[in-house]
């Protein structure tokens, strides 16, 4: 059993090379990348890991960075509707910067029992620790519109709607996984793990995951956006013979 | 044994790059097929049922008017040689047509910007759907309802090729001889503008304002209409296409490609059913199905929206 756990670790160590000897958590993706094909429908990732001695584990996966690094996420603009004259339309705007396309998180027990809310808020752990700056509104009551970026989000599958649970395997091993919709946003990803011990986070590490186009989708997603107008040629081109084919087809018989 | 099958057909995920979103390959070769049906039955694109049923099944708005464009290039492909076999197209007024028509769609393409920045574009796009659907489809229903009784009122009564009104006094006149029609071609451009203009804002091919204008307006044969407007609908979308492709990258070719499978099936059984069925009896029921369809989006303006918020991504990884 001792020789199998060491045998585990070793396989850890060798995967994180020169973290695992000095480090009281490390952890892994199965995979590091997740690749967007025309067969795609959604990913789920396992993350592994394992700690020196008996502790809490949480894992948060935020993305994706903004091009050319920096800051996690995107601006985003919430629009309430208002009625008008019977009608329903585009009210007062919050705007909301350095937003991720997705959030997922993890932990071995209930957040509150592990940490004090200081420091889930200073780690931004927990859906409802998300911090979004507005940085632009036309409304008093911003919460109410970060609040429905939250939902919005967390309807879509986006942002995890509950805390996952990571289970340990003796005291030592842990895993869990995340899942990842069929519209999540391609980009740089981070990954945190972090071990817990009396209220305190004692170790971190970070690592990142990729999730890109591959195979056909990306081909005709690059072409789209590196030759506009040659791409729309080719799709009437394309229409043109459907339609002929489908008369010569359908004259025969 | 057959619910696995089945599992497995209605399972059928594919991922669209351009919409970049996963949907059901079986629901959007229905949607393409259903509305294919529409078009060759009616000689209508169908892009008025299109891009709201896109929509609501979870494509992107701005990939779903695009995609469609491209589409409905295809289906009409297949509709007008369909009615050209049968010697129903006039050329000389889809070029005319298709003059207006162009011109219409540049300027629309210029309108929709300026909306966009506006910030009500979504609205200004529902409200005119729903007036212009619900105005046409009235009228339609109306009018075929009018001459249904007529034909059975007095049988083998004369019929009028065309009407002379006040569009008879404008320049330019021209000889429509597949048309029947001796008048002005100022009056085709400008249906093809105003068209051209309506159909960019709305996203549509713009049959369904087409149609009713070269059968009241211009008094055109309904026989003639369907395939002279599938004739004309080919040019513009393909010029719209190409457009969307340059200025927005929001055509999906896959997505494209499926609804073409779909579409193309569709419209061949629709246009053999058209040619079957009374002309009267057709302007009705497309005025009911353009009627259905105003209606709902009457009903998504006015009702209490599922969610009160919309989030909007500026800047950034999407």
């Amino acid at each position: 059993m001792t020789r199998c756990r060491a045998g585990l670790l070793l396989i850890l160590a060798l995967l994180v090379p020169g973290v695992a000897a000095a480090k009281d958590i490390v952890a892994d993706l199965v995979v590091h990348r997740i690749e967007i094909t025309s067969g795609f429908s959604g990913a789920e990732l396992t993350l592994f890991g394992a700690v020196n001695e008996k502790g809490d584990a949480v894992a948060v996966v935020r993305g994706p960075a903004a091009p050319g690094g920096g800051l996690v996420g995107s601006t985003v603009e919430v629009r309430q509707k208002t009625r008008t004259l019977g009608i329903w339309m585009t009210g007062a705007h919050v705007r909301f910067e350095n937003v991720p396309g997705f959030y997922a998180i993890a932990a071995s027990r209930p957040l509150e029992e592990i940490l004090t809310f200081d420091m889930l808020d200073r780690y931004q752990l927990g859906i409802g620790e998300l911090k979004l700056p507005a940085v632009a509104a036309t409304a008093p009551n911003i919460s109410d519109y970060a609040g429905a970026l939250l939902r919005i989000r967390q309807h879509l599958g986006l942002y995890a709607a509950k805390v996952g649970h990571i289970s340990f395997i003796g005291d030592r091993l842990f895993r869990t996984s995340f899942a990842f919709p069929s519209t999540v946003p391609t980009g740089i990803y981070n990954v945190d793990v972090y071990l817990v011990r009396d209220g305190k986070i004692v170790d971190a590490q970070s690592f990142p995951l990729l999730v890109n186009r591959a195979g056909f989708s990306a081909d005709i997603y690059n072409f789209a956006h590196r030759n506009g107008a040659a791409y729309g040629v080719i799709a009437v081109i394309t229409a043109l013979l459907f339609g002929w084919t489908a008369h010569l087809a359908f004259r025969r018989r | 044994m057959l619910q696995a099958i089945s599992d497995w057909f209605f399972g059928l995920q594919i991922y669209l790059p351009i919409a970049e979103t996963s949907l059901n390959i079986v629901v959007l070769l229905a949607i393409g097929g259903g509305v294919g049906l529409l078009s060759g039955l009616f000689g209508v694109g169908g892009g008025f049922l299109m891009t709201p049923l896109l929509i609501f099944i979870g494509v992107p708005p701005a990939v779903a008017v695009a995609t469609q464009s491209n589409q409905v290039v295809a289906a009409s492909v297949s509709g007008v040689l369909a009615h050209w076999q049968r010697d129903n197209v006039d050329f000389k007024m889809g070029g005319v047509l298709l003059v207006g028509g162009i011109l219409g769609s540049s300027v629309g393409v210029l309108i929709f910007s300026l909306l966009k920045r506006f910030g009500q574009i979504d609205l200004v796009i529902a409200i005119a759907y729903v007036v212009t659907l619900g105005s046409i489809g009235t009228i339609m229903a109306i009018e075929s309802i009018n001459s249904l009784r007529k034909v059975r009122r007095r049988q083998g009564a004369p019929v009028k090729l065309h009407q002379h009104n006040w569009a008879q006094g404008l320049p330019f006149k021209m000889r429509f001889r597949k048309s029947r029609l001796y008048i002005s071609a100022v009056v085709p451009i400008a249906i093809g503008f105003v068209v051209g203009i309506m159909s960019a804002i709305m996203g549509v091919g713009g049959a369904f304002l087409m149609v009713p204008a070269m059968i009241y307006l211009l008094g055109m044969p309904t026989s003639i209409v369907i395939g002279t407007s599938l004739f004309q609908i080919i040019f513009v979308q393909a010029y719209v296409t190409v457009l969307q492709s340059m200025q927005n990258q929001t055509v999906d070719l896959l997505l494209a490609l499926i609804l073409t499978l779909g579409g193309v099936v569709g419209a061949q059984y629709g246009g053999r059913w058209g040619a079957r069925l009374p002309a009267e009896q057709l302007r009705l029921l497309m005025a009911l199905v353009v009627l259905a369809v105003a209606g709902g989006l009457l009903y998504q303006l006015v009702a209490v929206p599922r969610e009160l918020y919309a989030v909007i991504t500026l800047s950034g990884p999407l």
